[in-house]
């Protein structure tokens, strides 16, 4: 995926940040290797954008951050999900189905 | 949120750790993809160098995370402001222009604007101040104002529903004698409810009341706190005291709070009632010296109240027709009476100091847009490390702010210092009411010194910031040699120039049309010579006296006598008005040769009492029959303190010899002989002194600079011995008049110990300080131009001065392809010249079609005065010359092997 698609769908970035650390607490390349993964490889994120918006979310409270030893054994800085980080990701798939259904309507009326 | 606010301090109190925690980090994240890339099959080197492609580079990924800190705003803005401070210190020269040219226009605009606020915004000291009004009577057929008639006010108030106070004040100067001698006080003659309509209380004692202001009551009197800290030692006990005013008691009532101020001078407050009679105010014809001030009804207009008075004075008109008719009255906010007409010229004067920033501003970013140059290949720099066109924007931008802010600073110093010399123009009665700082430092002028230094600040930095965020990265690392060239911010300083130089020459063009003007008002023949001339008050002994009129008359005849008879002294004589003085008589006559005008139809002309001498004293030529005998005369009272029937009765049996103006003559009698020509003064309703032209003088301006009517007359006070506050004397002497002052003063001791001599100074003083305003405006309006054509200057020199530096390579290769010095000379001349005809043409439009609004503060000089145009532009030109000729002398100069090798 080019970087003007990935540049449109900023506004998505934050729901699959919290989509992929909803099953357990990843670091960041973690979070940029699983995004790819459960969007069938159609979605890379720069990490320009992903540190970020990680930093962001966690000023916010809605991840948490802890040093720990990763799978291969180096030290890598793992984000988790808050109970307000839930709350957030649930709000926004409910944006987002919203959101779908609306332009999936408007899109078929044609 | 506390998580916010957590992170919000760990940001900025930890900051070293933060980064740090980001470092590892991003680190660490190298790491991983490293390992991952090598699990792929590549070796450690390449896998490292595919990670950090991956990564997008590990300060960048770094920046974009600072970007969305909390605190950021604030981190930056430290970082900004050092290294604003950091480039400020690398260029002292410019800094120090910058900030010095900066504290010069904010500072200026400060001080100005703090006179506007004085003059035009401040609350007067008063409770609501908005209710007040001013009132006086006019003669509707010349629109010319008059002072309220007594019994016109009692009438009004009586009358009037719309304001819940209306008082009559009037003033005038009274000796106060207690047990440490006698002294001259200044007094204002006051209606009892005179501070409930200013709406101010007595701090001690108590107020006027209706009693005390009755004809024959006795006299009561309120001090103000400064005569009673200075003359009473601030005694707490002096209200009750009884002391002598003008030879009868006074009682101390009570003593008005320190922060009470009115706009005329006031030492004493006196009920005007007991003074009705001795003033001769019960007439209805007499409108001498006093004014009404009232308060509106809350919520009630003044044009309502306009509505109202005019009524009432139709009405009276009708029912007194011939003291009444012709006269109506003037309303007008207390405010708008004591600005009077200085909001034009403030006005002016804000506008070419507010020219003046403009042109400061212009110019600091003409320099700054030419050092940008020199900074293109940084910003280029700093653009490839990551730097955002925002983060760069703000950054360029910090420090055109610190600039203005540190000159605003020193703005607001200097417009401290500045605020006492430019309090003079204040209108003189609305500094009375605030002495201790007429144009002081109050919120809105710091307000307004605040906002002008940011506006200045984002005036002058934002075209060089936005030119060097917009920078091009790639074309200014390929080649510095190309830099700028022809972009978009040379064309942008070439305008700025143009700018300059046309705010300039408006300013040039304004500055000599008031000059133009200033200088033929002090060239205005005075139809006397006011050189080697003294004059002087001297108090009137009526009170002493008994109020005899004769004995007053004689008093001063004697003082110019002694006068005249003092070593140096060539003539002396008495006058009711001093040349400039701040009283002026005005009369109603009709002529006896013309039928008797309506009522209404009553001409009028200014009259001066005088003593025999004063013709020879003021240098006035004699142009027809003769000046005053000494011989005239004298009217003969029926008692020694003549009620007003009583002198009339006496007027009406003494012919009065009258000497008159040549206006008057030629006005009045056009091609007759004025010579034996009588008429009478007063009018419908009161027939004063019929009197007989003896004598034509030259016409004079006596009373103010620039006076278009002479139509004038005298009377003597041998014969008309009119019962004034006081006359005035003036001494025509050999040499320099002030050597004088003290013989004068000693002489009219021996004379007298009880009336105060006072105000002695020479005649051209009087004449300096009438014209002083109108000088000082001048003199800073030229200032500002000069300041406006250096500016000017030095930011044409200053880019063309540049633009040489910079081209040196380019005109080394000219030079050693063969161009002379001389075209070099040339094309550099010329190039100054394509800036400064545009803006001179711009300039010299802009003043032509601005010059209407200069129209009235012009005199006998036309905003269209071509002379000026051409002299401004003159001194346009020759100083833009100079402008452009260092630099091209420079070009010429240079050394193409040097210019070459430099590059």
């Amino acid at each position: 995926m080019g970087q003007q698609r990935a540049d449109l769908l900023r506004g998505t970035l934050d729901l699959l940040i919290l989509k992929a650390l909803a099953l357990a607490p990843l670091h960041g390349v973690g979070v940029s290797r699983r995004i790819t993964q459960i969007t069938g490889g159609a979605f890379r994120v720069s990490f320009g954008s992903l540190f970020p918006s990680l930093h962001h979310m966690e000023q916010k409270g809605w991840v948490e951050a802890e040093w720990r030893a990763s799978e291969n054994n180096r030290r890598a800085k793992y984000y988790r999900l808050t109970s307000r980080g839930r709350a957030q990701l649930r709000a926004e798939e409910r944006d987002w189905s919203q959101v779908v259904k609306i332009m999936t309507a408007a899109v078929e009326s044609a | 949120m506390p998580a916010r606010i957590a992170s919000f301090f760990r940001n900025l109190l930890r900051k070293r750790a933060v980064e740090q925690a980001l470092d590892d980090e991003l680190q660490s994240a190298v790491e991983l993809l490293t390992q991952e890339k090598m699990n792929e099959g590549l070796w450690r080197s390449e896998a490292r160098r595919q990670a950090l492609i991956e990564l997008g580079g590990v300060e960048q990924v770094k920046q974009e995370v600072r970007a969305i800190r909390f605190g950021r705003f604030l981190e930056t803005f430290a970082q900004d402001l050092r290294f604003g401070l950091r480039t400020m210190a690398k260029s002292p020269g410019f800094t120090a222009v910058a900030v010095l040219t900066l504290a010069l226009g904010v500072g200026a605009n400060t001080a100005f604007f703090g006179v506007v606020n004085t003059t035009l915004f401040r609350a007067l000291p008063y409770p609501h101040p908005e209710q007040l009004v001013h009132i006086n009577e006019r003669i509707t057929k010349s629109n010319a104002s008059m002072p309220v008639s007594y019994p016109n006010f009692v009438d009004w108030k009586r009358q009037q529903t719309s304001f819940s106070v209306l008082a009559m004040y009037s003033n005038t100067s009274l000796n106060l004698t207690t047990e440490t001698g006698t002294d001259r006080m200044s007094a204002l003659l006051v209606d009892h409810d005179f501070l409930k309509a200013l709406d101010v209380q007595p701090a001690r004692g108590r107020d006027f009341t209706a009693d005390d202001d009755r004809i024959g009551a006795p006299l009561t009197m309120l001090i103000t706190h400064a005569t009673w800290s200075r003359r009473f030692n601030s005694d707490p006990g002096i209200v009750g005291r009884a002391v002598e005013v003008d030879g009868k008691s006074a009682t101390i009532v009570g003593i008005l709070p320190p922060a009470f101020q009115f706009f005329r001078r006031s030492d004493l407050l006196l009920p005007l009632g007991p003074f009705v009679e001795q003033l001769y105010m019960q007439t209805r014809d007499n409108h001498s010296n006093a004014m009404v001030v009232a308060r509106l009804k809350p919520g009630l207009s003044l044009l309502a109240a306009r509505e109202e008075m005019d009524s009432i004075s139709t009405h009276l008109a009708e029912l007194y027709p011939k003291s009444n008719s012709g006269n109506g009255v003037n309303l007008t906010s207390l405010r708008q009476y004591l600005v009077g007409d200085a909001k034009p010229r403030q006005l002016l004067l804000m506008s070419a100091v507010g020219l003046v920033l403009l042109i400061v501003c212009v110019n600091v970013a003409t320099l700054s847009l030419a050092r940008s140059y020199s900074r293109d290949h940084e910003m280029a720099v700093r653009a490839a490390l990551g730097a955002g066109r925002g983060r760069l924007m703000r950054q360029l931008l910090t420090e055109p702010l610190l600039l203005a802010v540190i000159g605003g600073g020193l703005g607001l110093l200097l417009a401290t210092a500045l605020s006492a010399t430019l309090g003079s123009l204040v209108p003189f009665q609305l500094r009375q009411l605030d002495p201790s700082g007429a144009s002081a430092m109050d919120l809105r002028v710091a307000a307004f010194a605040f906002i002008i230094t940011l506006l200045t600040g984002l005036g002058f930095g934002l075209a060089p910031a936005w030119r060097l965020s917009h920078a091009r990265p790639n074309d200014a690392l390929k080649d510095r040699a190309v830099v700028g060239k022809s972009s978009l911010g040379f064309r942008t300083a070439d305008l700025l120039v143009v700018a300059q130089v046309g705010l300039a020459s408006l300013l040039i063009v304004a500055a000599g049309l008031v000059l133009r003007s200033l200088w033929s008002l002090s060239r205005e023949p005075l139809g006397y010579q006011p050189e080697n001339m003294l004059s002087l008050h001297l108090a009137s002994p009526a009170a002493r006296m008994g109020y005899s009129l004769t004995r007053v008359g004689a008093f001063y005849e004697e003082a110019a006598e002694r006068l005249a008879r003092l070593p140096g002294v060539t003539a002396a004589a008495v006058t009711s008005n001093l040349p400039y003085g701040e009283y002026d008589s005005r009369t109603t006559f009709r002529l006896l040769d013309r039928p008797i005008p309506a009522p209404s139809e009553y001409p009028s002309a200014p009259y001066r009492i005088i003593s025999r001498d004063y013709f020879r004293a003021m240098g006035i030529p004699l142009q027809q029959g003769r000046f005053f005998s000494g011989e005239e005369p004298m009217p003969s009272f029926s008692s020694e303190a003549p009620k007003l029937d009583e002198i009339l009765a006496a007027f009406r049996k003494v012919s009065f010899d009258g000497i008159v103006t040549r206006g008057f003559a030629q006005h009045y009698w056009p091609d007759e002989n004025p010579i034996g020509k009588r008429f009478l003064t007063g009018n419908a309703n009161l027939q004063v002194a019929l009197v007989t032209v003896v004598g034509v003088v030259g016409d004079t301006s006596e009373d103010k600079l620039g006076q278009t009517n002479h139509e004038e007359f005298y009377l003597s006070l041998r014969q008309y011995p009119a019962p004034l506050p006081e006359y005035s004397l003036v001494l025509r002497t050999r040499g320099d008049p002030s050597a004088l002052i003290e013989a004068a003063k000693a002489e009219l001791r021996h004379m007298t110990t009880n009336e105060a001599v006072y105000d002695v100074r020479p005649v051209s003083s009087r004449i300096s300080e009438s014209m002083s305003t109108q000088t000082f405006q001048t003199q800073i309006i030229s200032l500002f131009a000069g300041l406006a054509l250096l500016l000017a200057s030095v930011g044409l020199y200053g880019l063309l001065a540049f633009n040489v530096r910079r081209r040196s390579r380019e005109i080394g290769i000219r030079m050693a392809l063969g161009a002379s010095p001389k075209d070099v000379f040339e094309s550099v001349i010329l190039r100054g010249l394509a800036l400064v005809i545009p803006g001179l043409t711009l300039g010299l439009l802009g003043a032509w079609a601005l010059g209407h609004c200069l129209q009235n503060l012009l005199y006998r000089v036309s905003p269209t005065d071509p002379l000026t145009y051409a002299l401004g532009a003159l001194a346009l030109l020759l100083s833009a010359f100079l402008a452009c000729w260092l630099p091209a002398r420079r070009a010429m100069r240079v050394d193409p092997m040097v210019a070459l090798r430099y590059e």
